[in-house]
């Protein structure tokens, strides 16, 4: 086979035990690669119903064929497990090294059962896989972990998964991180991690990944150098995530004090912008050096959108390493809670990359409780005398700094907002969550289509599983004689009738539920979604099925490409079928339909509840699930070669 | 817009340049900074013919993608608003996601 490794290591933490599997090449063919091959494994071995930090939970962390090879934006790995969070599917994605590292080191990847008794930490070392006593990393945070491993290993090139103490003491948003700044954010894998006591996974190999037609690759790849400046790629990768602020506080679609709101003042937006974080936080900002010494990379993409920062806030030193906020962070710490200090914004994103947690759920619970103190429902006395008021930086650190330590509210906290509420007994209204989980920050008050998705995603809402509705506007999907529209790629997967952000009928559910089989093939290809994409990335569906085609070797069409995300999202939802989720838990937030946005374009906008829910029945219909309980059919089932699914079902 | 209407209209706002001028506040961001001087950090102050409209203004600094634009207070500002001499307008290009 060429692209895989052919290996995939198991960890039995209960036993200590490894055991490599080579699984067939029919294998690989059917499950591709990262997310649906991670399900896989949750599905083959985790009983039905076992709670998320029961040890019979399966921890999968998996690549693909084109990882580790080198073009942009393919050093990608998913962790899958059942999450603490959402009781269904737990699936997140991150960057970095260490997902070609682990393929450089011999396995396309690790499957992780059972619970160790002490704390242990794995090495996979050219080829070679041990369990290591972790005692001493136990209660450490992850840049400490990153110099004591180094220094142990003797080898500054390892690459480092870990968790944090926050996974450590299973906080429900606890996240995976590696680099000390990239994050398996979403859905609580980290916390599963901390129930196995399994700290840290550290890779390190030579191996090079054998493409079966290098030519090939380099043609998509000198394609993506071409394309990286008309595409707008070169500026995303300038101003990073973060340049997307001024965006929404444009289009009124910028989450702000805990979503009363789509705008902050232009004044705050302004403050919290990629564009100031670029001019004055970034590294090298003082002399104009940013692009050498302000941003960083996953290996071997040119895109380099990630932040490194050098500043300071009120004393603390805003360290380089543990990089700079995204978007999201920006977002959920800065326009969620009215903050416009983006010093503190940095610091905050710096906390959580050092404890190891998610932080938009992390941010997003602190805007919750902000939200509850302004309206009385959560008292002084109650959070120890923090005063936690909109716009008050001070507060928001310190109650971070309680939440990461669980001491005092923050305890409370650290369960994140949905739990918190259901053990104060109040808050309820004030929430923001599906399935139990923080909404990211893109509105569907002002993408319709994305409310649905945020309902019916199998993980909770989530911003990276479809194209945004502006992506089909007319303007941008047309274009301009001097700038290329998103119809170049959007046409690739069929997608030719434009229409407008705010409409919601058939038409729009397709581009929706298309779009989602393409963002769900780069999970299962394990590819960066800015990189490759359905419409403004720096690669459309055909570079994605010719990446594909050109790592292993196997023919594949955009068509079959589609089809194995199609797979990967009803393999998900079938999961949650066999844990007990419904059609009932695919809900947006009582607060959307009720409290009418105020202020700039959204002005006046609410979600009106009859034309959700026809959303919905036109997407269940579309998706081939059932109306009534969301349900992939049998039919759907055997439509994508997971009629054993619908057996397990008793479909 | 065609190219040549837009060749046009940047002819219009040159020759009513020479007419009475009105000042106007512009703020770019993200890719569209780049259109201007790396030191102006995306802002500038417009000299524009009495009457110019939005559209104006983006021609004469040279924007021609579509963008979302605000002038003052009013969100979403059409291409065919006409500018009133102080006015600040802030122009966003569309993210799609991220
Ligand atoms: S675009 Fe950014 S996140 Fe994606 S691979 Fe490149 S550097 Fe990493």
């Amino acid at each position: 086979m060429f692209g895989y490794t052919g290996k995939i290591l198991h960890v039995n933490l209960t036993d200590h035990t490894l055991e490599v599997e080579e699984p067939s090449e029919q294998f690989y063919r059917d499950y591709v690669g990262g997310s649906l091959m991670g399900l896989y494994y949750l599905w083959k071995h985790t009983p039905q119903g076992v709670d998320a930090f029961d040890p019979r939970n399966t921890l999968a962390l998996m690549t693909s064929a084109a990882t580790g090879l080198p073009i942009s934006g393919q050093s990608r790995c998913t962790a899958v497990c059942k999450s603490p969070t959402t009781q269904g599917v737990a699936d997140s994605q991150a960057g970095g090294y260490w997902p070609a590292e682990l393929k450089f080191a011999g396995f396309d990847g690790v499957v992780v059962h059972g619970a160790s008794d002490t704390p242990v930490y794995l090495t996979i070392i050219e080829g070679d896989a041990k369990l290591h006593a972790a005692d001493h990393l136990w209660g450490k945070t992850t840049l400490e972990v990153d110099k004591i491993l180094q220094e142990e290993l003797g080898d500054k090139k390892i690459e480092i998964a870990q968790i944090g103490p926050a996974g450590e003491k299973m906080a429900r948003f606890g996240a995976i991180m590696n680099m000390s700044n990239r994050a398996w954010g979403r859905t609580g894998t980290g916390a599963v991690m901390g129930s196995k006591k399994l700290k840290a996974i550290v890779v390190r190999g030579t191996t090079k990944v054998q493409p079966a037609d290098k030519k090939r690759l380099q043609t998509i790849s000198r394609m993506g150098g071409k394309e990286l400046k008309p595409s707008g790629m070169a500026a995303f990768g300038k101003y990073g995530t973060a340049g997307v602020v001024l965006p929404q506080q444009g289009d009124g679609g910028l989450p702000s004090y805990n979503w009363d709101t789509g705008v902050m003042s232009l004044e705050d937006a302004e403050m919290i912008s990629g564009e100031r974080l670029y001019d004055e936080i970034l590294g090298g900002a003082a002399d104009g050096k940013q692009k050498n010494k302000g941003r960083d990379t996953c290996f071997a993409c040119t895109v380099r959108c990630k932040r490194v920062v050098d500043s300071e806030w009120q004393g603390n030193k805003l360290i380089p390493e543990y990089g700079g906020p995204e978007y999201e962070t920006i977002a959920t710490f800065g326009s969620y809670c009215g903050i416009s200090d983006l010093h503190a914004v940095t610091y905050a994103n710096q906390l959580c990359n050092e404890y190891g947690v998610d932080t938009i759920s992390c941010g997003a619970t602190i805007s919750w409780a902000m939200e509850c103190y302004e309206n009385g429902v959560i008292t002084k006395e109650e959070t120890g005398g923090v005063e936690l008021n909109y716009g008050n930086a001070e507060a928001m650190i310190e109650m971070l700094k309680m939440t990461l330590n669980r001491e005092g509210f923050g305890d409370v906290l650290a369960e994140g907002s949905a739990a918190a509420a259901d053990r104060l007994g109040k808050g309820h209204e004030y929430l923001l969550t599906i399935k139990g989980q923080e909404l990211p920050a893109h509105m569907p008050q002002v993408k319709r289509s994305l409310g649905v998705i945020y309902a019916v995603n199998p993980f909770g809402a989530d911003h990276q599983s479809s194209e945004h509705d502006p992506a089909y506007e007319e303007p941008y999907y047309e274009g301009t004689p001097e700038w290329t529209g998103y119809k170049r790629f959007l046409n690739q997967i069929g997608l030719d009738k434009p229409m407008h952000s705010y409409d919601l009928d058939e038409e729009k559910i397709n581009y929706a539920l298309t779009t989602q089989y393409t963002y769900s093939m780069a999970d299962t290809m394990s590819v960066c979604q800015f990189v490759y994409g359905a419409s403004w990335q720096l690669f459309g569906p055909q570079s994605m099925a010719d990446l594909h085609s050109a790592a292993t070797g196997w023919e594949m069409s955009v068509d079959e490409m589609q089809a194995a995300g199609r797979k990967r999202l009803n393999l998900m939802r079938a999961y949650n079928a066999r844990e007990g989720l419904t059609r009932d838990n695919d809900t947006l937030p009582k607060k959307l339909f009720k409290k009418a946005l105020a202020g700039g374009k959204s002005d006046g906008m609410v979600l009106d509840r009859a034309e959700f829910e026809h959303g919905l029945d036109m997407y269940y219909a579309q998706a081939g699930w059932s109306a009534d309980t969301g349900t992939p059919t049998r039919a759907t089932l055997e439509d994508c070669d997971l009629g054993w699914v619908a057996d397990d079902l008793g479909l | 817009m065609l190219t040549h209407e837009r060749a046009d209209r940047r002819d219009r706002v040159n020759r009513s340049l020479k007419k009475s001028f009105m000042k106007v506040n512009i703020r770019l961001y993200g890719l569209l900074r780049d259109v201007l001087p790396a030191e102006k950090k995306g802002r500038d102050l417009l000299d524009l013919a009495e009457g110019s409209t939005v559209q104006d203004a983006l021609c004469l600094v040279g924007i021609r993608r579509p963008v979302i634009t605000a002038v003052n207070e009013l969100h979403e500002a059409t291409l065919d608003h006409v500018l009133q001499d102080g006015d600040q307008m802030v122009v966003f290009i569309q993210a799609a996601g991220g």
